[in-house]
């Protein structure tokens, strides 16, 4: 009767384990060689940081680098030795006095965002003051009513790359993300504020008060205008779609809302992992592997019909993507543009572990 | 007298530039308005230069005048045009900034003023293209990271300092970096410079004082060595036949 029983359970776990993988979305051959190919990153990551703990000698790409380490499936944590630790290390070093983490005074408020949410990553609450007054730096630094500006100015609510630069959906985006990440009242006005911004990059009239916006759903770099490296003009793209979907879902709006549904509508219809969707050009494709990545494991689904009527599992086919760019060293970057640094190694080994990890998750 | 009359000019025509500047660019944030502001009068003062003086020490002191004519005249502007958007230590750093620049390129006016007077003998022309030719120097190398731009992204490939070197060379970087604004992610210079979007650091403002501070002391240690009148200069144009009265 036992020995029937043990044979009855053991069948039952070899019947359902393909179950599993199958809810999973991901063949565990490819799951497989997506976590090695996490390994490999996080090997050739390990091997550019200087003694000091630093990447790059970069707040910003130490950073990434430490959450690649704290979010994989390796579970890594500081008592796993001193490749993690010298890191966390290194970004206390450059805490500065107005709350700010930062090695230069250029990138400050993306230093301090993406700082933000690796030492959040610890969950270690030795970091809550230091993590507390990095988020107090980043809602000051949102351009509102203290800095002169009203609401019905076009950068309102954005937040930029440092000083009182002009806001843009990427630094808005990592800012927002540093906010959640550092456990911002979601009362906060910061994220209210930061909505009227969003909805002024988001190509939807309905809730667009800009003249030039048209109505795909899509999202610009700022209201009013693309990079040159996208012919300026407002024509929506790829990774800003990410990154304003993001935006939008980390300020709390609700998957059901009508600039959610526009927005993930533009994405699931573009959706190419070959170029930056909908342009012709591979100019920030790292940015937006990594930021697809979020976006979709943040929106919740597995799968999606894209324009043509094709479903695609997204976890797997960028999976399968990003293991064949990957560099024999471990490392990736792109070598078609050198736009926003994607020919840096460490920086785009850094989000492309990071938007791994998301599909593996 | 003469010196008076060009300072008005060096005013009036900064006012015109920055009301016109001011009617046109409307999203113009105050670390912007800095940069803008001293760049315009910087330019604007240099091409007023008044002229070097009868002796190589006067000449400095007028170099020191006249720069500090010209910031003083830009700090103005700011607090008038600034509101409460400019703080009084940022409009400082700034316009201390717009000094140092305007120290050396007077000293190079001056330099040209000489060799030139040597040359022509008319002392009046030499002064006028002395301080055109040093604007038009100061706009050249200002403008180093768009027009250089291309040619350091394609050779940063082999020579990564070659795009820190270029936006470093530039004093409108210097205003920006002392103004606290970063210059090319500026949304004008985002979309007409390559280099925005590549990888690049500014100097820091103790570099640049350090710079600064280096090259006017070399340049006073010139006018040091080469002490004593010009007789060129004391046969000066009707614009310029007293210089003692001017200083």
């Amino acid at each position: 009767m036992m020995k029937k029983f043990l044979l009855a359970l053991l069948a039952g776990l070899v019947l359902t384990t393909p179950a599993v993988h199958a809810a999973d979305g991901m063949d565990p051959a490819l799951k497989e060689k997506a976590r090695r190919a996490v390994d490999a990153g996080l090997h050739y990551l390990r091997g550019q940081q200087a003694p000091d703990g630093s990447v790059a000698r970069s707040v910003g790409i130490t950073a990434l680098s430490l959450r690649a380490f704290l979010e994989s499936h390796r579970g890594y944590n500081e008592s796993d030795g001193a490749f993690i630790s010298r890191q966390i290390d290194f970004l206390l070093s450059k805490v500065n006095k107005d709350g700010s983490i930062s090695e230069s005074l250029q990138n400050t408020s993306y230093n301090t965002a993406v700082a933000l949410s690796a030492l959040a990553a610890t969950k270690n609450p030795k970091y809550d003051a230091v993590i507390a007054a990095g988020r107090k730096f980043l809602i000051q630094h949102q351009i509102d009513e203290a800095g002169g500006y009203k609401q019905d100015h076009r950068y309102y609510g954005g937040i930029g790359y440092g000083g009182d630069e002009r806001p843009d959906m990427s630094n808005v985006y990592l800012a927002l993300e540093g906010l959640k990440a550092a456990s911002t009242d979601p009362k906060d006005p910061v994220w209210q504020k930061a909505l009227v911004f969003v909805n002024r990059s988001q190509n939807r009239s309905e809730s667009n008060d800009q003249k030039w916006a048209a109505n795909d759903g899509g999202f610009v770099y700022m209201p009013g205008w693309n990079p040159p490296e996208f012919e300026n003009g407002t024509s929506s793209y790829g990774g800003m779609t990410a990154a304003g979907l993001v935006s939008l879902l980390f300020a709390g709006t609700d998957k059901s809302d009508p600039r959610v549904q526009a927005a993930y509508k533009w994405m699931t219809t573009n959706y190419t992992l070959e170029v930056n969707p909908g342009t012709t050009k591979k100019h920030g494709l790292f940015y937006f592997y990594n930021a697809f990545a979020k976006v979709m494991k943040a929106y919740g689904e597995d799968s999606f019909v894209d324009g043509k009527g094709q479903k695609h599992a997204w976890k797997s086919e960028l999976a399968q993507k990003l293991v064949s760019l990957q560099a024999a060293d471990g490392s990736w970057s792109n070598p078609d543009s050198n736009a926003w640094w994607e020919d840096k190694p460490q920086l785009v080994t850094a989000w492309t572990v990071i938007a791994l990890e998301h599909a593996l998750k | 007298m003469m010196i008076a009359a060009r300072w008005s000019m060096l005013a009036v025509a900064s006012m015109l530039m920055l009301a016109a500047f001011g009617a046109t660019a409307t999203d113009l944030q105050p670390s912007a308005l800095r940069v803008a502001v001293t760049a315009v009068i910087g330019l604007i003062a240099t091409l007023f230069w008044p002229g070097s003086a009868a002796t190589p020490a006067r000449t400095a002191f007028r170099i020191g005048a006249w720069s500090a004519a010209a910031a003083c005249l830009a700090a103005i502007a700011l607090r008038i045009a600034g509101n409460s958007g400019q703080p009084f230590a940022r409009i400082l750093a700034a316009c201390g900034m717009l000094l140092l620049i305007l120290l050396v390129t007077h000293a190079v006016a001056a330099g040209l003023e000489w060799r030139w007077r040597d040359q022509s003998e008319d002392a009046e022309s030499a002064r006028e293209m002395a301080g055109r030719a040093a604007a038009l120097a100061l706009a050249f190398v200002g403008s180093l990271p768009l027009w250089l731009g291309p040619a350091a992204e394609l050779l940063a490939g082999r020579h990564p300092w070659i795009i820190d070197a270029v936006v470093g060379m530039s004093p409108l970087t210097h205003l920006a970096v002392a103004s606290g604004n970063d210059l090319l992610r500026n949304q004008w210079f985002y979309q007409h410079s390559n280099l925005a979007a590549l990888q690049f650091s500014y100097p820091s403002p103790a570099e640049l004082i350090l710079a600064y501070g280096s090259v006017c002391l070399a340049l006073a240690l010139i006018a040091l060595a080469s002490r004593g009148p010009r007789s060129r200069i004391d046969g000066a144009s009707p614009t310029q036949p007293t210089t003692e009265q001017a200083i």
